[in-house]
């Protein structure tokens, strides 16, 4: 039976280093099996809002649940690609993705491993080191041990950054076919004309606060039907960082 | 398996297939054999040098000497090595190539202790090579003075003697201290090469998901308790292995040369004290649990193995300072630094284990050193796990400021 109502729910999330605010007061919830948009300037707290969601900081205040809980490896399966990524860079592609594998509880790492390496094309690298790859060999990799196990929940942190065209086709289409099994998938991203194509809500991040949060279509009605690319100028024109 | 499995297993693996971990745990070995070996062997000579010192005298080498102070044997002089009266004479013998060396021994080298000598540089020689040449002289008068003196005289002026002293204690017992020592000496010796071999080690086992940025992605499959934990469990297991492989040789060296006279003496002089052994042994396995824990706190603080090893000095030198007092570490009487360094965290294995190798340590302090040393490693470790923790994705240096309460209660937290 399908899970259904929030998969995540953020509530007076607040959030400070050393004193500076980064989050002022930041409420939201993502519907299971949406693809949502997280959007915000450079320095708006969207990675950190992530990081705490997965429990990697904890909150200056406010509650940030991932299936009515804090976030526990062992008992929700997440699949997170983050802005900072690297590999073990001495091991070999498979000894990497086995390892990942079995953290996450895979029955079979080495046969899954296998299989994705063959249908991302770099089957045949599967006993080279990681620092034999080149870089696109290196994303594919990366994407694998993202999409393991299926997830339950998918976070990409700006994950065509650095991408080239081939394996930022793969990416869409593994969000496509993980949309369709269900995943709710979280992204941010900068690429406006994505969030449009693939996102059923979004929310722009401002002065850590939300500026506006809803369905994609509520967002544009909101701001006069333009585009998300003009909203993202007319919202962050002034004082982005970009 | 558990998550703190795999992550055990993972690095265990992972270091055994690195060459570079190979080397580190068989050089030092290799080199021990090497080093000990050659020493037993040269120690088997010692007499056989002496009498065959001759026989090393380059056959081919036409040698000319002008002995005035009458140190070369007669009978040593002959067809290949002459005698010479006049030294220009001999100078202008080995100008023409009818010697090829010449020495000259003046009448005071008892007081100078020199010899002047020219030797012919050979067509395919560099005149480097010429100076190795020396050795001749050398010889012929080692033979000569051996040829002189009664063999038992050669062993004593050749400090090839050994004194077997048997101490005795008030009531009349041996006291055998130094055999006593030796297998303790050994125990703290593995636990010095130990702190040498894995200090870098550990801190890239701590840092290196944070250097390669692995650190989010990993985060989201373990915690950093059970990943740290991890590491910190296949760090001791590889250590313990490190210990065996230090055992192997040293055991099988002693076993192939118990026959040697140097290597039997010292199997002879061995003294099992159980008690002792045992002790340092507890010693230096809570010891190995406070250095990696103190190793793993540096590198769960810091961003790279590059600035980790700035800091993991001050651990390394806290350990090795009781070496550096071993004056006031072997004195009967103790002294304020005999205690300091007995009780200061980092200090505490080394002084302990020599204290207790040379039957200086009592029992009472023995249990308030281990248990001292495993309060803190126990805390170390649940520190490094905090700071892991909060580390874990900290990819640059924050700037260090000498507040020890903030840092103390920032670590905390």
């Amino acid at each position: 039976m399908t899970k259904l109502g929030n998969i995540i729910k953020v509530d007076h999330f607040k959030m400070a280093f050393n004193g500076k605010v980064v989050i002022k007061d930041l409420s939201f919830e993502v519907k299971r099996g949406e693809i949502f948009g997280l959007l915000g300037s450079n320095g708006s707290g969207k990675t950190t809002t992530i990081r705490t969601l997965l429990g990697l900081y904890d909150p200056t205040g406010g509650e940030l649940l991932i299936n009515g809980e804090k976030y526990d490896a062992s008992k929700v399966n997440v699949g997170y690609l983050p802005e900072e990524r690297g590999l073990y860079k001495k091991e070999t592609v498979i000894d990497t993705m086995v390892y990942f594998a079995t953290l996450k509880g895979l029955k079979d790492p080495r046969g899954w491993s296998m299989k994705y390496l063959k249908r991302v094309g770099i089957g045949d690298k599967f006993d080279q080191k990681i620092e034999k790859l080149s870089t696109g060999q290196q994303q594919k990799v990366q994407l694998g041990i993202t999409i393991m196990g299926d997830p339950e929940l998918l976070i990409l942190d700006e994950p065509t950054k650095g991408f080239d065209p081939v394996n930022r086709k793969l990416l869409m289409d593994i969000i496509d076919e993980l949309h369709k099994k269900g995943t709710t998938i979280i992204m941010i991203t900068h690429y406006m004309d994505e969030v449009e194509r693939l996102c059923d809500s979004a929310l722009l991040l401002k002065d850590g606060k939300a500026y506006a949060y809803g369905a994609i279509a509520d967002i544009k009605k909101k701001f006069g039907g333009k585009s998300f690319d003009q909203i993202f100028v007319e919202v962050y024109g002034e004082g982005s960082n970009e | 398996m558990n998550k703190i499995g795999i992550v055990t297993k993972f690095e265990i693996v992972r270091q055994l297939k690195k060459p570079s971990f190979w080397v580190a745990l068989l050089l030092l070995p290799v080199l021990i054999i090497g080093i000990v070996g050659i020493s037993a062997l040269s120690g088997y000579s010692t007499d056989s040098v002496m009498e065959s010192a001759m026989s090393k005298v380059d056959g081919d080498a036409k040698i000319g000497i002008t002995d005035a102070a009458n140190v070369v044997e007669p009978k040593f002089f002959g067809e290949k090595i002459v005698a010479v009266s006049d030294k220009d004479k001999g100078l202008e013998q080995v100008k023409k190539g009818e010697l090829d060396e010449y020495y000259i021994i003046e009448k005071d080298f008892l007081e100078t202790r020199q010899i002047k000598g020219y030797v012919r540089q050979k067509e395919d020689e560099a005149s480097l090579f010429s100076l190795m040449q020396s050795g001749n002289i050398m010889n012929i008068l080692t033979s000569s003075a051996a040829s002189r003196v009664a063999p038992a005289d050669i062993i004593i002026l050749s400090n090839s003697v050994s004194v077997d002293t048997t101490t005795l204690d008030a009531n009349g017992e041996a006291v055998n201290t130094i055999g006593k020592a030796i297998i303790p000496f050994a125990v703290l010796a593995i636990f010095y090469v130990l702190i040498c071999v894995f200090g870098n080690r550990m801190l890239m086992a701590v840092v290196e998901e944070k250097e390669n940025r692995i650190s989010e992605m990993i985060l989201t499959a373990v915690s950093a308790k059970q990943l740290i934990i991890g590491k910190i469990i296949a760090l001791i297991a590889l250590g313990f292995l490190q210990m065996v492989v230090f055992m192997i040789p040293a055991l099988v060296l002693l076993f192939v040369n118990r026959d040697n006279p140097a290597i039997s003496g010292i199997i002879g002089m061995i003294e099992f004290d159980p008690a002792s052994i045992a002790m340092n042994l507890a010693l230096l396995i809570f010891s190995y649990f406070l250095f990696t824990g103190a190793s793993t706190l540096v590198g769960s603080m810091m961003p790279t193995a590059r600035d980790a090893s700035q800091y993991i000095g001050i651990v390394m030198v806290g350990m090795i300072l009781p070496l550096m007092f071993i004056g006031a570490i072997l004195s009967p009487e103790p002294s304020f630094m005999t205690y300091f360094l007995s009780y200061f965290p980092l200090s505490t294995p080394i002084a302990m284990m020599i204290r207790n190798a040379v039957g200086l340590l009592p029992w009472y302090e023995f249990m308030i050193g281990l248990i001292e040393i495993g309060a803190f490693s126990a805390l170390t470790i649940y520190l490094a796990a905090k700071s892991f923790q909060k580390n874990a994705i900290n990819f640059s240096l924050t700037k260090f400021s000498f507040k020890p309460r903030k840092n103390w209660k920032k670590v905390r937290e």
